[in-house]
């Protein structure tokens, strides 16, 4: 370094051994998305959690189906380390649940028979699944042998482990969320960018288009659409159905900030300069004006599924959207629309958590990478 | 009375950021007497603005601030205002009533929701009177002073219904309204267009001789110190590199960084084909900033070993002219006796 | 001023002209009719439905016409006497049936809109003067508490906790003996005290919403030049605040009641549902799924009208407030 010629670039380079490093603006959003320590940690959470719900039936240890009579609206199943003798130990077991019936009340309790031990084993093999779809296993991550149960969080009224089927369930919500959002984003990105890059007559139908939509109460608008999925349809169908209605509403939102971006990014003066020397229409759209609002468009995106989640939630509870036996967070919410039955069984509204835990997760991770993206804030 | 009227003594403003300590005023001093008129010029994030922002105490919460500012009320003790609370009842007697400033944006400078009547009469209730007609009849002398024709009909309009050298018109009229001994104006004329610009230069002129207040001028306008200030102080990197008197700076200029400014005004007359001169490299942000003199990896004339391990004091090397530069001897030789030690680290 | 007003109206006019298409044309695109999902349930329940009955039904209802028949044959009474037509599903006209419940949901929506405006603007103003304080943390959790819980569960989880700690089922907007009573000043206060549960419900997304756009938007303000210029006068600070940026915040809030009435009334539909509040909510949920075309229309028209004549109110509201508008509206 120090062979380098005498004048400015030596002089600098001689006092500060070179601090500096040259990154590309990803790597700047990435270091300073990182540096978002609650957006990172989000960020973790949902990967697992989408991990979670794509390998739904390996992580759960019942199928979504599957109904034990003798156990209708069990509570969670304790989880032991520590036994009767306080003798404690690494593998986790549970006790052997029986029901009795209260004679008082004629409700069903479920106590613990504490006389014998079932460890928890991992990778068991018990019901078969097809992992993905199309391979065939039995293997789950965790389990029992056969003579106890293990609900982590509960049965529902049918005597069917909430647990697992809320991993089924997360799957249908998560996905419905990114299915709509794909239909909304085309929408939205079309739609916007006619309207901010042509301007004119046709950016006055579109924000007239935008401006009736934003103004209709949006649920009684959704279930009306949902109303429209015929009762005859397959749950897939259903669930393309739904993703479809929330999409058709729920555009406008995007095709605005497209066409507020587009239209400030004209007036820029980098782009006058990219057109004053010469370069093609298209170049200037991809190469200058895209990425100047693409970090909105992924902050809009993730500040957008949270919106179908809840929206998917709503209609599912409401009997409007899925359907059971299909399985998503709002139709598992449906068992708890009475009170009454909630209030005996509070497992019943674990789902609810569930949804609250995902939507705050996107809402983080949304203001992280808003801030990392924002070229403008150091953080 | 003295004659002195405010006394301003290595004030340091240090904003504490992530990435670290930003020192956006280091350590600089300097005196207004009365009816003096001063400029502070320098780069844009040379710190000038967060200068007299420090002596007004608008700077952010956040800020740490050092030093003295004395201001000298024509009648009692001097107040030292760093020492004051940024929000009590001292400080608010002072702004507008004996310290008032004009921003640079006249657009932004006044709340579009309020009438310019509205927000002229404030100042004026808060520091002259509590009566609502007397400070409407003040307000509306103060516009016609300003030249805006009118007045009467101005006090109900709202900001956007003016032009901009209307509005600044009316925001000078603002800051004089409470008749203070000091009126800082910050970029006064950088958003006006020219030919407004020469119009509210003569206006400020001729009302400065009208009321007898002080001026402080902060402006990178060269142009402007020509025609409007007495003595000048030259920023760079939150320090006063240069303080002389408005001939010498154009004349006599000792300081590096203070030539390369003057050389870089276009000159009419100036028959020469060859491009104006600029000064090579950017301002740099003083975080972090390496030890020495700031304008160093910019300066043709630094020497090597001294003046990137050492910050130069400025000295005073001849009559009203101080300097910060160690090609000047004077200059090593205060920096000898006062880093002694240090010094001896470095070398 | 008057020719915007106008332009306004005839807009208003359009876009409920628009609405009235588009929700008949929604509420009939499911195949069949209420009359043939009549003939269904009659015959899982093992009647003999009569193939000349379901015609002569049919054509009684007009439902035997083409759609764009049927619905001139609704809205041209609807407008000209105010006419909403018959409800298949209670066989009778659809205006009584929902008039009290479209009164009610005003009053539910707009005690919302009010709760939503008196919690968030104290405390937009107190994270926004105090920020980076525990009150605000604290403030922005729950705000994004309230902002991620569905409204429904929100209404379960306080109705349970109303039923474990106070042993009452809340529910409903009235005492039963209030129920089929005629309007009375005891029967309106009787309402009221019913109103917190739902309002605090309905309102909670609203107000986690408009904490953060208002704090955002507060401490923008805080950093404008104006504000400066004000303290460098000498004013107050707490005055100062009071003057300058809350007013000025002022425009977002009263132009965000656009954004916030359309939810609202969505956000008072589902909740009516959970608690059961005489509402149209659960009223439109019915006639949606029993395909009660007239009355689902008219609901979802009438609860349009409300939302499009609230945001129509606030842009006066804000015309009045903001001279920079009205002066643009002017020329």
């Amino acid at each position: 370094m120090t062979s380098e010629p005498k004048g400015e670039v030596s002089r600098l380079s001689i006092d500060e051994p070179l601090n500096y490093e040259i990154l590309s603006q990803k790597q700047l959003i990435w270091r300073k998305f990182k540096r978002h320590r609650v957006a990172y940690f989000c960020f973790l959470f949902l990967i697992l959690f989408y991990i979670l719900a794509i390998f739904a039936e390996f992580f759960a240890p019942y199928g979504a189906f599957t109904r034990d009579t003798n156990f209708l609206y069990a509570p969670p199943t304790p989880i032991h380390f520590v036994d009767e003798d306080g003798v404690f130990t690494l593998r986790p077991f549970v006790y052997k649940i029986v029901s009795e019936l209260d004679l008082d009340t004629f409700r069903r309790e479920y106590v613990e028979d504490k006389s014998e031990k079932f460890p928890v084993k991992f990778l068991i093999r018990a019901e078969p699944y097809r992992l993905l779809g199309f391979i065939k296993t039995d293997i789950h991550l965790f389990g029992v042998d056969e003579g106890a149960v293990i609900f982590l969080s509960g049965t529902d009224g049918l005597g069917r482990d909430l647990f697992s089927r809320m991993l089924l369930g997360a799957r249908t919500s998560l996905f419905v969320g990114l299915m709509g959002l794909a239909v909304g984003f085309v929408l939205g990105l079309v739609f916007g960018g006619i309207s901010g890059y042509y301007g004119g007559g046709a950016d006055m139908i579109i924000q007239r288009m935008i401006e009736f939509l934003q103004s209709l109460p949006t649920l009684p608008l959704w279930m009306a659409l949902a109303a429209l999925v015929p009762p005859d349809w397959t749950p897939i169908q259903v669930y393309f159905g739904i993703s479809l209605v929330l999409a058709t509403v729920g555009w406008t939102g995007l095709a605005r900030v497209v066409r507020g971006k587009l239209i400030s990014l004209r007036e820029e003066d980098y782009v006058l300069a990219a057109k004053l020397s010469g370069l093609k229409e298209g170049a200037i759209i991809t190469r200058h004006l895209l990425p100047g609002f693409l970090s909105y468009l992924i902050v809009h995106l993730t500040l957008a599924i949270p919106h179908m989640i809840l929206g998917e939630t709503a209609l599912s509870f409401l009997g409007l959207g899925i359907q059971p036996p299909a399985v998503s967070l709002g139709t598992l919410l449906q068992d708890s629309q009475n009170v009454q039955t909630v209030t005996i069984n509070p497992w019943l509204l674990y789902p609810g958590a569930v949804v609250v835990a995902i939507v705050i997760a996107f809402n983080f991770l949304g203001d992280g990478l808003r801030d990392a993206a924002d070229p403008y804030k150091h953080i | 009375m003295t004659d002195l009227l405010l006394r301003v003594k290595n004030i340091k403003t240090h904003l504490p950021l992530e990435e670290g300590v930003l020192k956006a005023v280091d350590g600089i001093s300097f005196t207004i007497r009365r009816g003096e008129t001063m400029g502070l010029v320098g780069e844009s994030g040379c710190g000038k603005s967060m200068a007299v922002n420090t002596i007004m105490r608008l700077v952010p919460s956040f800020a740490q601030i050092e030093g003295d500012v004395a201001y000298y009320p024509a009648d009692g003790d001097p107040i030292n205002i760093t020492e004051l609370d940024p929000y009590g009842p001292v400080i608010r007697d002072i702004r507008g009533g004996e310290i008032a400033m004009i921003f640079q944006e006249p657009m932004t400078s006044f709340s579009p929701l309020h009438t310019i009547g509205n927000q002229i009469t404030e100042a004026i209730r808060i520091h002259r009177t509590e009566d609502k007609k007397e400070a409407s009849k003040i307000a509306i002398d103060l516009l016609q002073r300003v030249g805006m024709s009118n007045p009467t009909q101005r006090l109900n309009e709202y900001p956007h219904q003016l032009s901009g050298g209307m509005r600044q018109r009316a925001m000078i009229a603002m800051a004089l309204s409470c008749e203070p001994s000091l009126l800082i104006a910050d970029e006064p004329t950088t958003a006006l267009d020219v030919t407004v610009q020469a119009q509210v230069l003569q206006l400020m002129r001729d009302l400065q001789t009208e009321f007898g207040m002080s001026i402080l001028y902060i402006t990178h306008d060269l142009g402007v110190i020509a025609r409007m200030v007495q003595v000048v102080a030259v920023m760079y990197l939150g320090k006063i590199v240069e303080f002389t008197d408005v001939d010498s700076l154009f004349y006599n200029a000792k300081h590096p960084y203070t030539t390369a400014l003057i050389q870089s005004i276009p000159k009419i007359g100036n028959k020469s084909r060859g491009r104006l001169e600029s000064i090579p490299g950017a301002v740099p942000v003083p975080i972090n900033r390496p030890p020495g003199c700031g304008f160093y990896p910019r300066c043709a004339a630094a020497i090597e070993g001294l003046c990137n391990r050492i910050d130069p004091p400025l000295v005073q090397i001849e009559e009203d002219h101080a300097v910060a530069c160690f090609v000047y001897p004077e200059v090593v030789d205060a920096a000898g006796e006062s880093t002694a030690e240090g010094a001896a680290h470095a070398f | 001023m008057l020719s915007y007003f106008i332009r306004r109206l005839l807009y208003m006019g359009i876009v409920l002209f628009l609405v009235s298409i588009l929700s008949f044309y929604i509420i009939n695109l499911p195949p069949g009719s209420w009359i043939h999902n009549y003939a269904l349930e009659l015959e899982a329940s093992g009647d003999i439905v009569d193939e000349e009955e379901l015609k002569f039904l049919l054509h009684r209802y007009g439902l035997d016409r083409p759609l764009h028949e049927q619905y001139v044959h609704w809205i041209i009474p609807l407008v000209t006497e105010g006419d909403f037509g018959q409800s298949f599903e209670w066989g009778q006209p659809v205006w009584p049936l929902i008039e009290e419940r479209l009164l009610l949901t005003m009053i539910v929506s707009l005690a919302s809109i009010i709760f939503v405006y008196v919690v968030s603007v104290p405390i937009a103003l107190y994270s926004a003067i105090n920020q980076y304080s525990i009150g605000d943390y604290f403030f922005s959790f729950m705000g994004l508490i309230g902002l991620a819980t569905p409204n429904f569960l929100i209404a379960l989880v306080l109705m349970i906790i109303m039923l474990r700690v106070f042993g009452v089922t809340p529910g409903g907007l009235f005492s039963p003996e209030y129920l089929r009573a005629p309007w009375s000043l005891a029967k309106f206060w009787d309402m009221l005290t019913h109103l917190p549960v739902p309002v605090v419900v309905i309102g909670t997304a609203g107000t986690a919403g408009l904490i953060r756009i208002l704090r955002a938007q507060l401490l923008d303000e805080f950093q404008k030049q104006y504000v400066i210029t004000a303290r460098a006068k000498g004013l107050r600070e707490r005055f100062l605040i009071i003057k300058y940026p809350l007013r000025m915040a002022f425009n977002p809030i009263v132009s965000s009641i656009g954004s916030l009435l359309p939810q609202i009334v969505s956000g008072s539909a589902i909740v009516s549902i959970v608690l059961g509040l005489p509402t149209t909510g659960p009223l439109l949920l019915r006639a949606l799924i029993a395909q009660d075309t007239y009355a689902a229309a008219s609901m979802l028209l009438m609860l349009s009208v409300l939302t499009v004549v609230g945001v129509f109110l606030s842009d006066l509201l804000l015309m009045w407030l903001d001279p920079r508008i009205r002066y643009e509206r002017g020329n």
